[in-house]
Formats: C-alpha cells, structure tokens, sequence
C-alpha cells in the first residue's frame, strides 16, 4: 500500500518529537560542556534538530540517530567556538561561561579548575574525554563518532589525562 | 593511582557542569522548524508584555530618551508606537545573528526597523559616518584554503548607501590590511570603531591599542598599553579633540573582576597611552542598591562633559544592568537607572548629532529576545527588530 506524502509528514513529525523529548536535555548538557553557557547550548540543539527534521528521510538507520544527534552537537559546538575566536567579537558579547570566574559559585573551586584545564587541551582530546568520562561510551562508538581509528580513541585519551594531570599539577 | 584521581575529578567536575541544567529543564515546546523562524522570541516576547500588562513580571523592552542636555529618561516599553523626527537618520546598520554561528550584516530602515539591504559575506564591529550616508566594517580575512572561520587577518571597509538606503558602493581603506602570521602589533588588530564627529578620521581599539585612521590615505597614528590590559568602547568627544575608551586590566582566576577604568585619551597632547587621563577612580566601583560590578560600554555624550556606561554586576544569567552616567572632569558617577535586572541592556549607540540613541536590550547575550529600540520625539517608544537577534548596530 504506498503510504502518501502526508502520512510520511506526520510519520517523520513523530519521529523527530520523539528524539526531541527523548535526547534534547543530554543533548544540551552535552552542548553545555562544550560550549559553556546554557542560551548558546539550547540554541545549538535547536539547530540540530531542525537540521534532522529537514533531512529525517535520509538517516538511513534510525538507530543510530542519538549517535548522529551526538556527532552533530560537538559540530556545531565546535563551530561556536571558532566564531568566538573571531577578533571582532564585542568583550561583552562572549556569553559567561559556568567554568568562568564570575560563574564561581555555579561549580565551585576545584570543579572550575578541571573545567578550565579540559579547555586547554587539543580540540580531539578535548571531546575524546568528554564522550568518554561523560557520555560513557566505549572506544569504538567515539571512533565511529569523530571517524577516527580505535587507537587514535585510546592514545587521545590517555594523552588527555596526562595533559590534564600536568595542568592540574597532579603527581604521577 | 594518579591518573584515576584525575579521571575521578572530570568525570565529577563533567557530571556537575551538564547538573547546571536541572532534570527537570524542560524542552522548548515550540516545533524545531517554527522556532528558527524567530518565533520563540515573539512567543517570548507576548509572554514578557502580557506579564507586565497585568502588573508583574519583566517587561520586554526598555529605551532611553532625552528631555533636555544631559537629561535622561529611562522608561519600560508596552504598547510601543510613534513617529520618529525627521532629522534623525534614516537608516542604521546592525549585525543579525541568523544562526548559532552565523551573521548578516544589514541595513534597516530607522523608523520602522525594516531590512533594506544585506552586505554579503562577513563583517565585524562598524561604525557610522555623521553623513548618514557612510558606514565602516571591520572585514575578517580567511585564510586561504583555510576552513570556515579560519580568519588570519582584518582590513578596514567603507560602504556607502544612497537615498533609498540601498548599497552603491564598497571600497577597501588604503593600506589597512592586517595579517596576523606577517604582524605582530597589537594596535593594528581592529576590533571596535568610531568616527570622528566630522567624519575625517576613524577610530579603532585593538586588542590593547588604540588608533587613528584617516579613511582617504590609510595614514595612521595608533597608541598602545601595557599588555596586561584590554582597551575597548572607543568614543570621540563631539570637540572631536579626545577619545574616550574602557580600559581593562587582565585579572586571575578567582580573583574579583575589576571594574575597568574609563579614561581619556587627548589626542592634541604626546603622551602614551598608559599615561592617559583617568576618569573613574577605583578599581573595584560599588554603587549603592547596585553592588558592586564592572563597565560594559560606554559612550560620551552631547555635553562633552559626561558620558553614558552600561554597569554589569553578577552573574551572566542572573545579571543585573544599570545605566550611568560619569562625570569626564570628576569621575563621579550617578545611576540614571538601576532597576535594569533581566534586561540586559547590550550596546547603545548614539546617531551623530547624540541626541537620539539606538539601544539593543535582550534577556541573554547570546539567545534573544533582542531588540532594538529607538526613543521618539514625544516621549513613546518604538521597538524595532523585535523578532531579530541583532547585536550590534550604528546609525
């Protein structure tokens, strides 16, 4: 029975409020680790999910759409943070992020700290440790995630715990 | 183990960072799709003047007007309609946030806040001529084969708009390109601008510099602080004799912001910039009912004898924001309103003659609702672009 063009409308309205009910709070927390402030973090996975309403008929596996969903939120994040390299940014403009320190009272001395020192490392270990130590997930769903091989995940990991340990000034 | 005392401290400080937003956060309930459109800030928007319209809540707009030289009056906008006096200038410039990452440059009309042309491509902070007629950009320059957003340098832009407001022409300002991997003088990074009151010379701060630009020739006369600090806000006194600027000493983690300095800059005396005239006196300003905050913008007024600030204390999402005005001779500074919490006002930006000003208001700094307002001659007021994310503008 051929389904009709409405029919598919609402079958994929359905889809994408249910993803959007379903990831859209870990999805901003997510956005907010990278980015820093919560109104640039909304706004980030507010885009994505537009972005998948618009291209829902083409995500081959709708099991993999938290997966998407994820790859795209560190995309757009990390375009966000190219922008706000820009020099002609207004001081002002740039959002106060929660590891700042006018935002001290929000996490609390040594939690700004760590924050503050993941900021510091490379863009790759940065988000390696972040898919890792927050999201939870294994060394193959990161590769898959950022297109890089299982030993680039493990190397940027352990490189990123050694980067934070030396900025922490931690003993080995 | 070490390595495990740290992997403990992220995965705590990580989990503590995303707990900033609450379980119970919820979903905008607006489809994904309608809300790029713009309409969450008009839902916002309704939201914010039916609170106030029933006596409570924050309303969605606040503008300034002047009744008189240095007379201000500060007033909350609902119901906003009015005529505007003919001699202001037609048209102003703003930037539009048109996404998370991307911007629009674009010229609108100054009376009822509508687009009339768009600049292609990227710009940053401008600036606007007293012709009315005149605007100059700051134009990042990518680096070639670079990826998006890759900028490696500046260079200065001038456009002009015919009667009707539309673009008819574009030039590059001779001998104003600056690649950042071929210079290293902080005075020639263009960050924000302004032109003299007679529309000769132009103004920048840089990173922790200030300069003079004559837009015909390129010449140059730029000053530079200390690299402890930042130098922003630039702003010709109406004499066209001093500029006036935010200056910012670098601070430590943990350590209170400090409030910045306002100083003045005269431009007829051969002194460095370090050795400017100070304005404000302290380096930590606490003002009764406002507490204790930093400078945001400021700008002198028609007066030439104080100048406007935006004054910020707390946090950047319980923020609260207050006008002041400071006296350029004494530094004394008086709150012309404190009562901005929730407001966020963003920039004000004064047209040539300083009588009428274009402020930018907007609950966040980054998402909106923004807008801009403009006073009217009879005392009401006018939002314009209240659907759009605009962050800057110059008229």
């Amino acid at each position: 029975m051929a389904i009709s063009r409405g029919q598919a409308d609402t079958a994929r309205d359905g889809w994408v409020a249910g993803l959007y009910s379903a990831h859209w709070l870990g999805l901003v927390r997510l956005a907010l680790i990278c980015v820093g402030d919560r109104p640039t973090a909304e706004d980030v996975v507010q885009e994505v999910f537009a972005e998948v309403y618009s291209r829902a008929d083409k995500l081959a596996e709708p099991g993999k759409a938290i997966s998407y969903l994820r790859a795209a939120v560190l995309n757009r994040s990390r375009s966000v943070l190219r922008r706000r390299k820009v020099a002609w940014k207004h001081v002002d403009r740039d959002p106060v992020t929660v590891w700042s320190a006018e935002s001290e009272v929000v996490l609390g001395e040594d939690r700004r700290e760590v924050m503050q020192a993941l900021q510091r490392l490379t863009r790759r270990r940065r988000e390696v440790l972040v898919l890792r130590f927050y999201a939870d997930l294994t060394d193959l769903e990161i590769a898959e995630m950022l297109g890089i091989g299982h030993g680039a995940v493990r190397s940027a990991i352990s490189r990123g715990i050694a980067d934070l340990r030396r900025l922490l000034k931690e003993t080995s | 183990m070490t390595a495990s005392r740290t992997e403990e401290r992220l995965r705590e400080a990580l989990g503590a960072t995303a707990d900033v937003i609450p379980d119970t956060a919820l979903a905008p309930g607006v489809p994904a799709r309608a809300r790029l459109t713009g309409r969450r800030s008009v839902l916002v928007l309704a939201g914010a003047v039916g609170a106030v319209a029933v006596g409570g809540g924050v309303p969605a707009y606040v503008a300034t007007r002047r009744s008189g030289l240095g007379d201000d009056t500060w007033a909350q906008g609902t119901g906003l309609t009015s005529i505007p006096p003919a001699e202001q200038p037609p048209y102003f410039l703003a930037r539009e946030r048109a996404s998370v990452d991307s911007y629009l440059t674009q010229i609108r009309d100054s009376r009822t806040g509508a687009l009339v042309d768009t600049l292609p491509g990227v710009h940053g902070y401008f600036a606007a001529a007293p012709d009315q007629r005149t605007f100059y950009l700051v134009r990042p320059l990518e680096r070639p084969g670079g990826k998006e957003g890759d900028w490696n340098g500046q260079e200065l832009v001038r456009i002009r708009i015919g009667e009707s407001g539309k673009i008819t022409g574009t030039d590059v300002l001779p001998d104003t390109k600056y690649h950042n991997e071929r210079e290293n003088d902080a005075t020639l990074v263009y960050q924000q601008l302004a032109v003299s009151p007679d529309g000769r010379w132009l103004a920048y701060t840089g990173d922790r510099g200030i300069g003079v630009v004559d837009p015909e020739t390129g010449q140059r006369r730029a000053w530079a602080m200390p690299w402890q600090w930042t130098v922003r806000s630039p702003s010709w006194t109406p004499d066209g004799k001093t500029i006036t600027f935010l200056n910012e000493p670098m601070y430590s983690s943990g350590q209170p912001r400090p409030s910045g300095e306002i100083r003045a800059l005269d431009l007829a005396e051969d002194v460095r910039l370090a050795d400017s005239r100070r304005v404000t006196k302290d380096d930590l300003i606490e003002l009764p009912r406002i507490g204790r905050g930093f400078f945001v913008d400021a700008v002198t007024e028609a007066n030439g004898r104080s100048a406007l600030a935006i004054f910020a204390t707390g946090l950047a999402q319980g923020e609260a924001r207050a006008l002041v005005r400071i006296d350029l001779r004494s530094g004394a500074i008086s709150v012309v309103d404190g009562k901005l919490k929730e407001q966020h006002i963003g920039e004000i930006a004064y047209d040539a003659s300083r009588r009428h000003r274009l402020v930018i208001t907007g609950q966040y700094a980054w998402s909106g609702p923004y807008g801009v307002v403009r006073s009217s001659h009879d005392g009401k007021l006018l939002p314009l672009s209240k659907t759009r994310n605009i962050e800057a503008i110059a008229w």
